[in-house]
């Protein structure tokens, strides 16, 4: 007879096998096939492994993550997978079996690595990654020319998405006043169909006149990005012939599409914010240039108007300058005149004076000679009368001498003349009585004889 | 008596030489007659010599003044 147990006596006993053999924890890599979180914020997942040839789901286990772990570890993940914590996603967890006696065996999480579903993400967009790259597709987006103005614009999102009506308001309300066609192409954004409606629209807008395409979703949207890291929308995107801006929104993962597309940009507002701000690099430019050419032609007109006015400063200057030289050649002219005045006034006067002093010296030497002369002539009279004079006097004298000597005078008064022989005697010795004498008188002789 | 060839310093020292020996009074009074004579006769020489003379010179200086 076989023993018999009850469903509870089972349970106890794998309770306590597992409590002997499998009562340590284990690390265990599976995929995130659901994810239910309850009002007590207990987490409820389901842990599956999938053939790696077939994709059939080959192992399934129930796990939960216990509110108070789940509060750590579900941030703790997410900021460093760079991932949502979700399902579709492969993990690397520590579980502890716990086995109940109402829901079987479940795994109880207590924490979690990160690392491993980066990695794993990783590891898949890296093979899609280096796909297109050794495809040569991966920088043709990125290589489009950007329109200068971009205006036509193409959009593909769904009409409904919060994103899309922030990128229509935030573009067509620009402060600017900035005028945009924006075209909308519809699409599924999440989900499995994501991927080819996108690439459906993708098709249709690639016949058409657009300047550039936006491919953005409502932001803080929690739901699935898987279709924006898949191969083929990534071909299309890096062979697309416009450029692509993505806005696909969300701030942690950058997906293969960011990656691929022209422009990658967080919120569909900084979509509308990055085409406003292209365009506002052209006004701007075109109002630089504009500036640029008023005020090159004012610096021109400045600069010819200084040079202008230079010159007149010079040519006013010239006139003084002129007149300065005017004004010295009068000066040189009248001094020269003055001075030859003074020169001809100073040689007047020296010829004056010597004429002067010549004259002078001719009336001096002729007076000189004047009175040499009448010197000499009052000396000739004074002394040709003297000399005159004298010799009348003596002649004078002489005659009068003679006069008064005369015998005829003397014998006029009574006098006489003795004379014995005809010689006269002055003495009365001189004659003997008898002797004849003769006395002469003044009229007649008497003839006489001495007794 | 008179000689063209005497000259008024001649007629002065002969003139002066007859008042000489009259003054003498060695003179005989027939001799001095004659002395007398001849002083007369020079003295008129002389005289006539010094007029002559007197007018030449005046003749001259009036040439002089005239030429002034």
């Amino acid at each position: 007879m076989h023993q018999t147990y009850t469903l509870s006596q089972l349970s106890a006993i794998i309770k306590e096998v597992l409590n002997i053999y499998l009562s340590d924890y284990f690390w265990i890599k599976a995929e995130i096939s659901e994810l239910h979180e309850n009002r007590n914020g207990n987490c409820y997942l389901e842990l599956i492994e999938k053939d790696t040839y077939t994709d059939k789901i080959i192992t399934k286990f129930r796990a939960i993550i216990w509110s108070n772990v789940y509060r750590i570890l579900k941030p703790y993940f997410e900021q460093n997978a760079q991932a949502e914590f979700k399902a579709g996603i492969n993990v690397l967890l520590k579980v502890k079996i716990e086995f109940s006696d109402l829901y079987g065996i479940s795994l109880v999480v207590h924490d979690i690595d990160p690392s491993f579903t980066l990695g794993d993400f990783e590891l898949r967009r890296a093979q899609i990654l280096h796909q297109l790259m050794s495809e040569g597709v991966f920088e043709m987006n990125k290589q489009l020319p950007f329109a200068i103005v971009p205006q036509r614009i193409a959009v593909i999102s769904s009409e409904t998405a919060a994103g899309y009506q922030d990128f229509i308001n935030h573009l067509q309300n620009n402060e600017y006043g900035f005028k945009y066609q924006v075209k909308l192409f519809k699409a599924y954004m999440q989900g499995d169909e994501a991927e080819p409606s996108i690439i459906q629209a993708l098709d249709k807008i690639s016949g058409q006149d657009f300047d550039v395409l936006v491919i953005t979703r409502g932001g803080g949207s929690r739901s699935d990005l898987a279709a924006f890291d898949r191969y083929l929308l990534a071909l299309h995107i890096c062979q697309f012939p416009i450029p692509v801006i993505s806005a696909i929104g969300h701030e942690r993962d950058v997906s293969i599409i960011d990656m691929v597309a022209h422009t990658r940009v967080k919120t569909p507002t900084a979509a509308a914010h990055f085409i406003i701000d292209k365009t506002l690099q052209f006004w701007t430019a075109i109002s630089n240039l504009y500036e640029n050419i008023i005020h090159q032609a004012k610096n021109l007109v400045d600069n010819e108007q200084k040079i202008l006015e230079q010159y007149a400063i010079v040519l006013k200057n010239s006139k003084y300058v002129v007149n300065e030289q005017e004004y010295y050649v009068k000066e040189t002219v009248s001094s020269i005149i003055k001075q030859t005045q003074l020169k001809l006034i100073d040689t007047s006067n020296k010829i004056d004076n010597y004429a002067n002093s010549l004259i002078f010296k001719i009336h001096r030497r002729m007076q000189f000679e004047n009175n040499t002369i009448h010197s000499f002539y009052s000396n000739i009279v004074n002394i040709t009368q003297y000399r005159l004079q004298q010799a009348t006097q003596h002649i004078i004298y002489a005659e009068k001498f003679i006069q008064a000597v005369h015998p005829e005078k003397v014998l006029r008064k009574g006098y006489s003349i003795t004379r014995k022989n005809g010689k006269a005697i002055k003495s009365s010795t001189e004659v003997q009585s008898g002797n004849e004498i003769t006395t002469v008188l003044y009229q007649g002789e008497i003839i006489s004889y001495v007794k | 008596m008179a000689k063209k060839e005497l000259t008024y310093k001649q007629a002065m020292q002969e003139l002066e030489a007859i008042l000489a020996e009259i003054e003498s009074e060695d003179v005989d009074i027939d001799k001095m007659t004659e002395m007398i004579k001849r002083a007369t006769e020079l003295i008129q020489f002389c005289k006539t010599r010094l007029t002559n003379t007197k007018d030449e010179i005046e003749k001259s200086l009036k040439l002089l003044d005239n030429n002034k």
